[in-house]
């Protein structure tokens, strides 16, 4: 019989193939970005829109997204659902700070239909003021509930004192729906939903043909302004207590503003942040669930947005632990400012990172994701050559410097809500 | 077209291969054959405390997560009332790695005081994050033993109640190992890019020695037909009065059960489905309504829940909510609706094949209720459910005395 207590033997990639998905031009500002190659009948369109929660008047943004949908002149809301479902197809508008997007999964059999139909739809939603009265009364009853979970709470006041002062920091009361009218809606539409698309993706298995009626159609749509934001921010320091009655457990957010892909100091700070709670083995997991039982969960990552990131350490933890919680976490990142990062433990995070890379670059959806990501900050596939190569030659004490340069305490916000 | 090849160990593990040649990365799942319902009535919660222990470290190896992180890959699992499921996914050069430390928890566990004494705190949290502190997060916990009397699927995975995951001790949790997790209770699939004989030499290199145990015979208390309708009511601090329609309906293994799938779609999955048109668009009586089922392997649950709408009471919605099934119930479907769903249905199970976790996971699924290759024969099941078996199902599940309901009241503005 084998030897159990023997470790097979562990290999690492040679390389990483990254494929460049095929890019037709919409405009000087806009691509389509495109992949063919795909092994099933699976298709997905997503489409980018330049509008977020920063946008216009508070919740406007979420509101006229919320109601794209919601019909015509010629057909209502459920008449425009019936004829995505004939289709087959499921669709998604996500909507983030800066963008929204509008996700289309369908068979690729399917997907030129289902773009026709999203296309039409889209272009003649006139917001028939019976759904808009609906959706603003349903968006109230799920504003009620979400104020219940711990979690909302902390997020809230976590954005509030991280943007102070900006619209990047703006979260959403009840008045700012309250008071919604049908025109405002149809403004904002006009405004910023019309001629704002600035990027586009589709992976499927679809003929040439169905590229270029797509692409034309998206002409259209495109937006004549180039893409320019200013997302810095100067955050709250301290930390902000919310009480709820009742609450078994609290939830914690601690952060700070950073930087994004962009900078040439992210790649070491990704690696510490792995080692600090960006995986299941992470400091802040073993710490606070393996060792105190205090936590479900804790992690930590970074939230990108075009010109800043933010750094962000979130969990919910049982009431009567999160002091100690929090003295844990304060304690794990001291720990990276004062002492070397153990070889044996950096070997395993780069062996990690290096394997996760590889599943993150696995298929056509997820290459696009990648692909996508870089994109966003004019950035290319280079940027993953230079990461791996990163990943092997990065020391013990550069880790200890990244924990130096970033994880300052005494510039953390703190939230605490419970 | 989900392909595979089978065999079978000496000791009683069933092995599946699966072959994609596209993919750099490899999946190692494996099924043991016990969830929530082999639990006692007295120990409940306990399959799935004991997932947790799995991640413990075993009998040659102290821990499991920092040698499959090391090479490259991750693992985490689930647990249901009818299995629990352990999955790997990891680069495919390193597959040995994740098959030693598979077969070697397989083999035995390390049983640490520390191990289990910390999980319990941790499930603990779990079920106070999941399941008490979150408006309406309790709902599964008293809707189980409303609708189930005998079965053990009157409690839920994480268990009725925090004492009884607080009571769990050493003893307990080795007999459960003895009991369900041998090389014959479970079954395991691995896929990537693969040969055959590779994978059939790995497997049997560090499967072939774990001993063989007693096969697991299940006796769980069988639930009598409903022959009454239930109702309980709860007061809570939540904003909106909720309401939870359950209906007992077939196991997994029937053809009722795509029927009665597809009926849940036709109730209550997107904005043009029937209860969704008339009972929230139409009359404004509910601000969001949603009909599905649990799945289950055996008899299963058909859910309609939802929230009112401010100042509608839960009598006038009961109404209105029969009203509109009764209609259903005598009119049957038209070709085109059907189709509608079905092809729906299609595209949600293609996504789900896209990937290559799913495409091992449903294999073990399907293998235990029989034969791997169900997950291919359930796209003409789906086809073949007919208006006319729509409306005799229908007729069959959504009936008051096979109903039971939990309402939600609230009581928010009481203080």
């Amino acid at each position: 019989m084998q030897n159990r207590s023997q470790a097979p033997g562990i290999k690492n990639f040679n390389a990483i193939n990254f494929v460049k998905p095929s890019i037709k031009n919409l405009n000087e500002n806009s691509n389509l970005y495109y992949f063919q190659d795909v092994p099933n009948d699976t298709s997905r369109i997503e489409l980018y829109f330049n509008f977020g929660t920063i946008t216009g008047k508070n919740g406007l943004a979420s509101t006229m997204s919320s109601l794209l949908f919601s019909g015509s002149k010629t057909q209502n809301s459920l008449k425009i659902q019936e004829s995505f479902d004939d289709l087959g197809v499921f669709k998604d508008v996500s909507l983030s700070q800066e963008e929204c997007i509008i996700s289309i999964y369908s068979l690729n059999s399917n997907l030129l239909l289902a773009f026709d139909l999203i296309f039409k739809t889209l272009n003649e939603v006139d917001f028939p003021l019976k759904e808009v009265e609906e959706h603003l009364s349903q968006k109230k009853q799920h504003f009620e509930i979400s104020m219940q979970k711990v979690g909302v709470l902390a997020r809230r006041k976590f954005i509030e004192q991280m943007y102070p002062n900006s619209s990047y920091g703006r979260v959403l009361n009840l008045q700012d729906f309250e008071k919604t009218t049908r025109e405002e809606i149809n403004d904002f539409y006009q405004d910023y939903f019309l001629k704002s698309l600035f990027k586009a993706t589709v992976v499927g298995d679809i003929p040439n043909s169905e590229i270029d009626a797509i692409s034309k159609k998206l002409m259209h749509w495109v937006t004549k302004k180039p893409i320019f934001k200013t997302s810095g921010c100067v955050n709250n320091i301290g930390s902000f207590l919310i009480k709820k009655e009742g609450a078994l457990q609290s939830a914690i957010k601690i952060g700070l503003p950073l930087y994004t892909k962009r900078d040439k100091r992210f790649v070491d700070f990704n690696i510490l942040n792995t080692i600090l709670g960006g995986y299941f083995g992470s400091r802040l997991m073993t710490n606070l669930r393996e060792e105190n039982g205090y936590t479900y969960g804790i992690g930590s990552y970074v939230s990108e947005l075009n010109k800043s990131g933010v750094f962000v350490i979130s969990t919910e933890v049982g009431k009567e632990h999160a002091k100690h919680a929090i003295k844990e976490i304060k304690k794990e990142i001291e720990k990276l400012r004062t002492e070397l990062v153990p070889l044996e433990e950096l070997e395993l995070v780069k062996n990690y990172l290096l394997g996760q890379l590889l599943k993150s670059a696995d298929g056509a959806y997820a290459m696009m994701n990648l692909y996508i990501g870089l994109q966003k900050h004019a950035m290319d596939f280079r940027f993953y050559e230079q990461y791996v190569d990163r990943i092997f030659s990065i020391t013990p004490n550069e880790i200890r410097k990244s924990a130096i340069e970033t994880l300052d305490w005494s510039k953390m916000t703190v939230v605490c809500a419970g | 077209m989900i392909s595979f090849e089978r065999f079978t160990l000496e000791n009683g593990l069933r092995v599946l291969f699966h072959h994609d040649p596209t993919t750099p990365i490899a999946v190692v799942n494996t099924l043991y054959d016990v969830g929530a319902r082999d639990e006692s009535s007295t120990k409940t919660g306990f399959a799935h405390l004991f997932e947790h222990l799995m991640f413990g470290g075993s009998v040659n190896i102290a821990d499991f997560d920092k040698p499959l992180q090391k090479a490259g890959g991750e693992s985490n699992a689930y647990t249901s009332n009818d299995i629990t499921n352990y999955y790997d996914t990891i680069p495919s050069y390193n597959l040995e790695t994740a098959l030693w430390l598979e077969s070697d928890r397989m083999l035995s566990l390390a049983f640490t005081e520390k191990s289990l004494e910390v999980q319990r705190q941790v499930v603990i949290e779990e079920f106070k994050q999941r399941y008490l502190n979150q408006p309406y997060g309790d709902v599964w916990l008293h809707l189980r033993p409303l609708a189930y009397k005998s079965h053990p699927y009157k409690w839920a995975t994480i268990g009725k109640e925090i004492k009884h995951i607080e009571e769990a001790n050493m003893q307990d949790v080795k007999h459960f190992f003895k009991k369900h997790y041998g090389p014959q209770n479970a079954i395991l699939c691995v896929a990537g890019n693969f040969t055959s004989d590779y994978v059939y030499d790995q497997v049997y290199k560090w499967y072939g020695g774990i001993p063989s145990g007693k096969r697991y015979i299940r006796e769980v208390e069988k639930e009598n037909t409903q022959e009454d309708f239930r109702e309980s009511t709860l007061e809570r601090e939540v904003p909106a009065d909720a309401f939870y329609y359950a209906f007992k309906m077939s196991s997994r293994k029937n053809f009722d059960y795509y029927v009665a799938d597809l009926i849940s779609d036709a109730l209550g999955a997107s904005k043009s489905s029937v209860l969704v048109a008339s009972l929230q668009k139409k009359k404004r009586l509910v601000t969001e309504i949603a009909a599905y089922i649990t799945g289950s392997l055996d008899e299963g649950l058909l859910i309609v829940s939802g929230k009112l709408e401010s100042g509608v009471s839960f009598q006038q919605f009961d109404v209105a909510f029969w009203k509109e099934i009764n209609l259903f119930k005598s009119i049957s479907i038209k070709e085109k609706t059907l189709n509608r769903l079905k092809i729906k249905n299609q595209t949600a199970r293609s996504f789900q094949e896209q990937g290559l976790l799913n495409r091992a996971m449903n294999l073990c699924f399907f293998e235990l209720l029989g034969d791997a290759d169900g997950i291919n024969k359930e796209k003409t099941a789906y086809e073949n459910v007919s208006p006319g078996e729509m409306t005799r199902v229908a007729n069959l599940v959504i009936k008051r005395e096979n109903c039971s309901l939990l309402k939600i009241k609230s009581i928010m503005n009481a203080k």
